[in-house]
């Protein structure tokens, strides 16, 4: 059974980039736009099995998004990887302590997308 | 007009080199070898499809990136024709400019980046002999336009690394996992 991912990216051509380089290769993509919708998702999906998030998005972006989610408990056994533009240490170091567990400096490149998610999300 | 420094940074900037370079490697990315033209091959307005303008500012510096584009190259560069160009040329804008931020920290210039906006070719009417260092590549019949518009606060001067160029804080598209 495919693994669901959710892709959280307020460009809908990144979305649709991760979805066609992680469909296909075991697993199920579900979207959400920013944080607040990003939020909600983690919320109502009890059963992905990681998430990929962008960092500056309107209305709320990734890292406050983690950390609303590390305060209400959604990641303790839920991986979190940030793909962005950015890379400065501090945000790095930020994401890291919010519990992220990887970073990605955009663009991205599929297959190495893809063996990330394997290793981040093996039994 | 072949590739050279003659069109590469006519006006001897620094972050024009910065622009240039991280331009050609975003367009490498997508397999897309971009080739430096003149500024007087600077496409008709009619012709630029779209373009994508990111706002940023900092202690060193301010301004705006815009990244402009004729049909070709935003249709080559995403050739799984996910959602719409506006969309696309948005998101090339804000992977440019993350670039150039992430080079700009191995000088210690630290800038924030605006979200990206689009603007449709029709409502744009550059004069190319009027902008500031506009970078003009051209790939198979089409173009891609790059300028960066900034000013520097008072007293401070952008400067390459003793290595004579930007590194870039964190590698495009490796994963680092914690």
């Amino acid at each position: 059974m495919d693994k669901k991912i959710l892709i959280i990216d307020d460009s809908a051509t990144v979305r649709n980039q991760v979805r066609a380089a992680l469909v296909g290769n075991g697993f199920e993509i579900l979207e959400a736009a920013d944080g607040v919708e990003g939020l909600s998702a983690i919320v109502e999906q009890p059963d992905l099995a990681a998430v990929v998030c962008d960092v500056n998005m309107p209305r709320m972006g990734g890292l406050q998004m983690l950390e609303l989610a590390k305060a209400k408990g959604l990641l303790a056994t839920l991986p979190v990887v940030m793909l962005t533009t950015e890379g400065q240490p501090a945000l790095v170091q930020q994401a890291k302590a919010l519990g992220a567990k990887g970073w990605i400096v955009k663009p991205f490149k599929p297959e190495l997308l893809v063996l990330t998610m394997r290793k981040l999300t093996a039994v | 007009m072949a590739a050279g420094g003659s069109v590469r940074n006519p006006d001897n900037r620094p972050i024009d080199d910065l622009v240039f370079d991280c331009c050609r490697e975003l367009f490498a990315h997508y397999a897309l070898d971009v080739l430096p033209r003149s500024r007087d091959e600077f496409p008709a307005a009619e012709r630029l499809a779209l373009c994508g303008v990111m706002g940023f500012g900092g202690r060193q510096m301010r301004g705006a990136l815009v990244l402009a584009a004729t049909q070709e190259p935003l249709e080559m560069t995403n050739p799984g024709g996910f959602s719409s160009q506006r969309d696309w040329i948005c998101e090339l804008a804000n992977q440019l400019m993350g670039r150039v931020k992430n080079r700009l920290l191995s000088v210690g210039v630290e800038i924030l980046l605006a979200t990206p906006a689009g603007l449709s070719g029709e409502n744009l009417n550059p004069t190319p002999g009027k902008l500031r260092s506009p970078q003009v590549f051209a790939v198979d019949h089409g173009f891609v336009c790059v300028w960066i518009d900034c000013e520097f606060s008072q007293g401070f001067e952008l400067q390459m690394t003793p290595s004579g160029g930007f590194e870039a804080a964190l590698p495009e598209g490796e994963t680092i996992l914690f």
